[in-house]
């Protein structure tokens, strides 16, 4: 059945069983529906986009090295702004006992791009290209100055352990568009990076919400999603053979039992099945053309580069893969930034221009957000205090950069401005609840009406925040 | 208390009797006429819809009452609004130094019992004003059309107030009378029967013999009955043979394993940090010393203060201070550049929520940045709860050897425990001399430390200082310490209303899959009714009377006529979630029972007890996708030999990578305390149990058990599913043998590959193709929608 005529199928069901008045069968099948037989939405309103890539930068890059454009730095330089930044909120623990807190210029080259003038760094030439399909936001805050919250934060709206990422949010309020696939996937760039933050697999979790809302990890090599591969070696054919007696013998019990669970199993083995040519095929990349390595990089062809994720990323999104989730660590760069960074761009750059060009070449980018960025930004001052070539930026939380792409954000914007140390915004602040709820609301989501009842509360992605942004829409 | 009604004065009267008259007109007779109940019909209409404006919430001077309106309490409800919002406001300039304003002119009610037309409620739920309507729009909340009948009728009937059911005393009920007194076993069964009479509903067939052994053992014992216990059971006619199997059950040590295992969950047990890199910690000493307090039927109030404050009894065994780990399970952070402080609060917030949650079903977490939005708790009930817990020794951020040690202070050396529990499995304990490597467990040790209300929650904005207390709205504290001691007499001391309600609701949860209340988490007002609140305060008492004796009380559920029925879904009843109890209990297997199944009957399950947490088969490389860096990487070494087929109770608890067998089968991460698993039924799950070492390597082993029996699939089916097959079932198994044997005939290379799988090695003396052909036989069996079902 079509999404909508799902859905609609979905309201009238509910509807029916509100009207049958506050009796016990229908308190009971209301909460059949909320625990597992299909999400519980419903659009709030027409949809303008229909996926989610998510590409996230875990670590926190720097945005005065790669987006924020700051000629007060090279002014400043060296200067200790600790009697400025002490009023703006918390340091971390690394620098808050520091008695200076010295200005660091970048080391790298800013010029405008485009025909918005985008200003953007020399470390990123391919995101340079495609400024004008992108809405590049520079006032984004949030709340937390450590990796574990802040990650949390972005991910789940929430610092602390136990809530829903977005992804989920998503799978229980939409489900899912696809027979053959996951509605939320998740890749992680792999090999020893330095730098790296670890990935809590909470940050794709489905916290309080049914466990089957939960991302699925697709990981590299032959075997990309766990227990896909069958160990003893039986061909499709044998393996169908064995899901019909399975099934046979599953649909006596069904008849016997009555119980749905059973048919709900039946189904889920058949696409069990189905998924073990599904995903071999997703991966396979025989059928892309030169032209896609040229465009991606020849990184693409390697399983477990970012490159081969953004890809892949591509492949989800033609397959209708509702949320995509990617992850690329090493941005930590407390010291040494001008070793590291050039490296994680080098790693990146290429590869996410490429994902948007794709996507807007095969018309998939009007309705696919793509959002580039990280848990929080880095300060203006030196994180150790001295002032070197080898300098290194603290975690900041109170503005940093993401570029958000397609799916009806606006293109060639720049939003949002920061004062001269990129160190608060001073005009047009987003903070995490309002991507979120303008994330959201492109999807057809209303972040306020979007709940889940646990523990007595209805909760949410934006918690009781965040605004749709407007702004930033087409 | 029931105040007079008060009424409006006549200046107010045009107002309200016009809409009052269109109101009228809007009534449609929907509900029957039974009368309106206030705990059953009313609050949670008025929780949920209303308390978020109109609730226990007022902030400082009842300025977030809007209108003036509170609707928690009988006297709010009742009283002149005009009153009211004149108190906020003498309130606010009192605080302000301002003048006091003064009142203004004329009355306003939101309710007049026995009068909805005069009352504003009323005329606000029926207005078609989108600025007057109430729930306001904004709000998203709705009120239904029975909903507002309801609320109405309740004022005409004049607006009785109740005390919210969980909060009053448990006293034991009378056991209600049946027709079908033949039907009850016992006291269990009077309750549910007198419910089911009344509703014109029989009671389902009892269940098979077969069904009802399988169902039991797995409740018990976490495993299915051997083919022995079957046949023994199925020959024993006499009238206790039931009664027989669960003194049986009861006594084994899979019992013990069996509860623990929930407790975990509960306890919040894992094998490591949790956060950032997530490092490992020892805590399974704590683990094994729940598994010995269940082996001994510790008395449960003793196992909760054990737990809760061993440390502060006097002169504290090692074992007590052992059980204090119950508080030092959560995570806890090594992250750099965290504060100290943040963290420790951090940690004392999580101590305070699991108590609130496991012992009094109650949302404490609510009250740390706010008053309760539901439920009649404050910020100075919850820091007064938190106080008890925030007299710990720990630090916040890593302290001694935090990363290194793999423990934080305080803890003790286990290794070097003179009392290390002896059940815990057949190894020799150590004989105190110290060779053996440090095993550093976490415990609880007490550090004076004043208390402050924390603004917003914030650790670094102290309020007002507050003593170690519990909830205001709860029975008082007593004569009892000050401390984490006395607060575990205050929680079982019979006057509690929520500890045994709380506690016999989440055993009664975990042998029908649900419990009588349907938030175990929730016993608030925005929790879900008890579907038979007598039984629930009977089992209470029974629990309570019999001296906390768990065993007992398992032993009348499951020796009850209501677990006994059939567990046949009756679509007619239109009870998908079984609330009336019209038939016997089915459920999805949790994950540990489904893997410790497959273990049971493929003849590989190591029976030991306790000691360190293994590392069975697991797919290469899911630590890796921790992605940590390779200087704070931990190893997965999966286990050779015994380690390989422990109870899944022992599989290693990694909480930022869990073992994706168990969160794919709905194990929750145990970031956080958690009384109810979900039951979900995903693609993901059928690729474990078809493609998972250990689901083939059990069903290898167990045909190579039944290549020499008479029936081979006769065999292999009653082992794995404690019952004979059916015809159709026989004839769709013996031609899927058939045409295995002929596929592996002509492809021996093909069987070689399905004996490989797993470590224990294939039977040489057995002919491979006819293994092969039975054990896919078995995987067949084992990955049947009713074998990992328990029915």
């Amino acid at each position: 059945m079509h999404e909508i005529e799902s859905t609609l199928a979905r309201m009238s069901r509910r509807n029916a069983l509100k009207t049958i008045g506050g009796g016990l069968g229908s308190m009971a099948l209301g909460n059949l529906l909320a625990k597992d037989t299909g999400p519980e939405l419903l659009c709030h309103h027409r949809p303008a986009a229909r996926r989610v890539i998510y590409l996230f930068q875990s670590g926190g890059p720097s945005q005065l090295d790669l987006f924020d454009h700051k000629p007060a730095l090279k002014k400043f330089h060296g200067k200790d702004i600790f009697e400025y930044v002490q009023k703006q909120g918390r340091l971390t623990g690394f620098t808050d006992k520091h008695k200076i807190h010295p200005v660091i210029d970048t080391k790298y080259r800013f010029t405008q791009h485009g025909e918005c003038g985008s200003w953007m760094s020399e470390l990123l030439p391919h995101m340079s290209r495609v400024v004008d399909d992108v809405c590049t936001i520079r006032t984004v805050s949030t709340t937390p100055v450590n990796h574990d919250p802040a990650m949390t934060f972005m991910q789940t709206g929430h610092g602390l352990p136990g809530r829903p990422s977005i992804g989920s949010w998503l799978s229980y309020g939409l489900g899912t568009m696809n027979r053959n696939l996951p509605e939320f996937v998740v890749m992680v760039s792999s090999g020893d990076l330095a730098n790296m933050q670890p990935l809590n697999s909470r940050l794709w979790g489905n916290g309080f919400l049914p466990g089957r809302h939960q991302g699925v990890r697709f990981r590299s090599g032959a075997d990309p999603v766990l227990y896909l591969k069958d160990p003893t070696g039986k061909s499709m054919q044998e393996k169908r053979q064995i899901l019909d007696a399975i099934n046979e013998l599953n649909h006596e019990e069904l008849k016997r039992s009555h119980n749905p669970e059973v048919e709900t199993r039946i189904s889920q083995y058949e696409m069990a099945f189905r998924m073990q040519t599904s995903v071999p095929d997703l991966s396979d990349l025989s059928d892309e053309p030169e032209s896609t390595f040229k465009l991606y990089g020849e990184d693409a062809r390697k399983p477990g580069t970012y490159a081969f994720n953004c890809l892949m990323a591509r492949r989800l999104a033609e397959r209708d893969v509702r949320y995509i989730q990617l992850y690329h660590s090493g941005w930590d760069h407390h010291f040494n930034l001008p070793d590291h960074l050039p490296k994680r761009c080098k790693e990146t750059d290429q590869a996410s221009a490429a994902l948007i060009t794709d996507l807007k070449q095969r018309g998939l980018l009007d309705d696919t957000i793509v959002v580039w960025g990280g848990e929080f930004g880095r300060t203006a001052f030196s994180q150790n205090g001295k002032v070197a070539a080898s300098y290194g930026r603290d975690h900041h939380a109170n503005c940093f950069t993401k570029i958000v792409a397609g799916g009806g954000f606006k293109a060639g914007l720049n939003y949002g401005e920061t004062d001269d140390f990129s160190y608060k915004a001073v005009k047009n602040e987003v903070t995490v609840h309002d991507l979120h709820a303008t994330i959201l609301h492109q999807l057809g989501v209303d972040h306020e009406r979007l709940t889940y009842l646990f523990q007595g509360r209805r909760y949410r992605l934006t918690d009781v925040h965040g605004k749709v942004m407007r702004d930033l829409l087409v | 208390m029931k105040l007079s009604p008060p009424y409006p004065t006549r200046k107010a009267w045009p107002l309200v009797g016009c809409l009052g008259f269109f109101a009228l007109l809007a009534w449609i007779p929907s509900v029957s006429a039974a009368e309106v109940s206030f705990n059953r019909d009313i609050r949670p209409i008025l929780s949920d819809r209303c308390f978020a404006c109109h609730g226990p919430d007022g902030g400082e001077f009842g300025e977030k009452w809007q209108g003036g309106l509170r609707l928690d309490t009988e006297a709010g409800a009742l009283a002149d609004l005009v009153d009211s919002e004149h108190a906020i406001q003498v309130k606010k300039a009192a605080t302000g130094g301002k003048p006091v304003p003064p009142r203004p002119k004329g009355s306003r009610f939101a309710i007049v019992p026995g009068k909805p037309d005069q009352s504003l409620l009323v005329d606000r739920i029926m207005s078609g004003d989108g600025d007057r309507i109430m729930p306001p729009p904004d709000s998203h909340l709705t009120l239904t059309v029975a909903e507002k009948d309801l609320l109405k009728r309740w004022i005409a009937e004049g607006a009785v107030w109740d005390g919210h059911w969980a909060f009053q005393p448990i006293l034991r009920p009378p056991l209600p009378g049946v027709k079908d007194a033949d039907w009850v076993k016992g006291g269990i069964d009077r309750f549910v029967l007198s419910r089911l009479e009344a509703k014109r509903v029989a009671p389902a067939d009892e269940a098979a013999r077969g069904t009802w052994l399988r169902r039991v053992s797995q409740d018990i014992t976490g495993l299915p009955p051997t083919l022995a216990e079957i046949d023994t059971y199925l020959g024993d006619t006499s009238a206790d043979a039931d009664s027989k199997v669960v003194d049986r059950l009861l006594a084994s040590p899979d019992y013990a394993e069996r509860m623990a295992t929930v407790w975990l969950d509960n306890a919040r047990y894992a094998d490591s940090n949790g956060f950032q890199f997530d490092n490992a910690r020892t805590m399974w000493p704590w683990r094994d010393w729940v598994i010995d307090a269940f082996r001994s039927n510790m008395p449960y109030d003793r196992f909760v203060t054990e737990q809760l404050a061993g440390d502060l009894f006097k002169n504290p065994t090692q074992r007590q201070l052992v059980a204090t780990g119950f508080n030092r399970n959560h995570g806890y952070s090594i992250e750099g550049g965290i504060n100290d402080e943040e963290y420790r609060v951090m940690y004392a917030n999580d101590k305070t929520t699991t108590a609130g949650t496991l012992f009094l079903g109650l949302t404490m977490e609510c009250t740390r940045c706010h008053d309760h939005k539901y439920d009649p708790l404050t910020m100075t009930d919850y820091y007064s709860l938190y106080a008890f817990f925030n007299t710990s020794e720990e630090a916040g951020a890593p302290g001694e050897g935090g990363r290194k040690k793999k423990a934080s202070a305080p803890y003790l050396d286990y290794s070097k425990s003179p009392a290390k529990p002896s059940a815990a499995g057949g190894k020799a304990a150590p004989t105190g001399k110290h060779k053996n490597p440090p095993v550093l467990t976490m415990i609880m040790k007490e550090k004076p430390r004043d208390t402050h209300i924390l603004m917003q929650g914030q650790f670094d904005q102290p309020g007002k200082k507050v003593r170690p207390d519990t909830p205001a709205v709860l029975p008082n504290f007593g004569d009892v310490p000050r401390n984490r001691l006395g607060l575990a007499q205050w929680l079982t001391n019979d006057n509690n209303p929520l500890f045994a309600r709380v506690t016999v609701n989440r055993l009664w949860q975990q042998f029908f899959g649900i419990g009588l209340v349907d938030t175990p988490d929730n016993f608030g007002m925005q929790g879900s009714l008890p579907s038979h609140p007598l039984l629930l305060d009977w089992l209470a008492v029974e629990f309570r009377e019999n001296g906390w004796d768990y065993r007992h009380l398992v032993r009348k559920i499951v020796l009850s006529a209501t677990y006994k029925q059939s567990s046949t879904i009756r679509p007619a009843l239109q009870d998908p979630d079984n609330r009336l109890l019209a038939r016997g209990p089915t459920f999805r297997l949790p994950a540990e029972l489904i893997r410790d199944q497959a273990l049971a009957v493929g003849r590989l399950m190591t029976r030991e007890i306790g000691g360190p947490s293994v590392m069975p088969y697991q797919p290469d490389g899911v630590w890796g996708d921790l992605n940590a860096p390779k200087s704070h990487a931990e190893r997965y070494v999966q286990a050779t030999g015994p380690g390989l087929y422990r109870k899944s109770m022992y599989t290693y608890w990694r909480r930022a990578v869990p073992h994706p067998a168990m969160s794919t089968f709905d194990a929750p991460s145990r970031d956080v305390c958690s009384v109810k698993r979900e039951s979900t039924n995903t693609p993901l799950q059928a690729l474990v149990t078809l493609h998972g070492p250990t689901y083939i390597e059990a069903s290898r082993r167990l045909a190579e058990a039944g290549i020499g029996r008479e029936d081979p699939i006769l065999h292999v089916f009653r082992t794995l599913l404690s019952r004979p097959p059916r015809d159709k079932e026989l004839q769709v198994l013996r031609e899927l043998h058939t045409a295995r044997l002929a596929h592996y005939a002509k492809n021996p290379g093909a069987a070689a590959t399905v004996l490989q799988v797993g470590a224990t090695p294939a039977d040489p003396k057995l002919d491979a193709g006819r293994v092969a052909a039975l054990a896919d036989v078995c995987h067949t069996i084992l990955n049947l929608s009713e074998t990992i079902t328990r029915k």
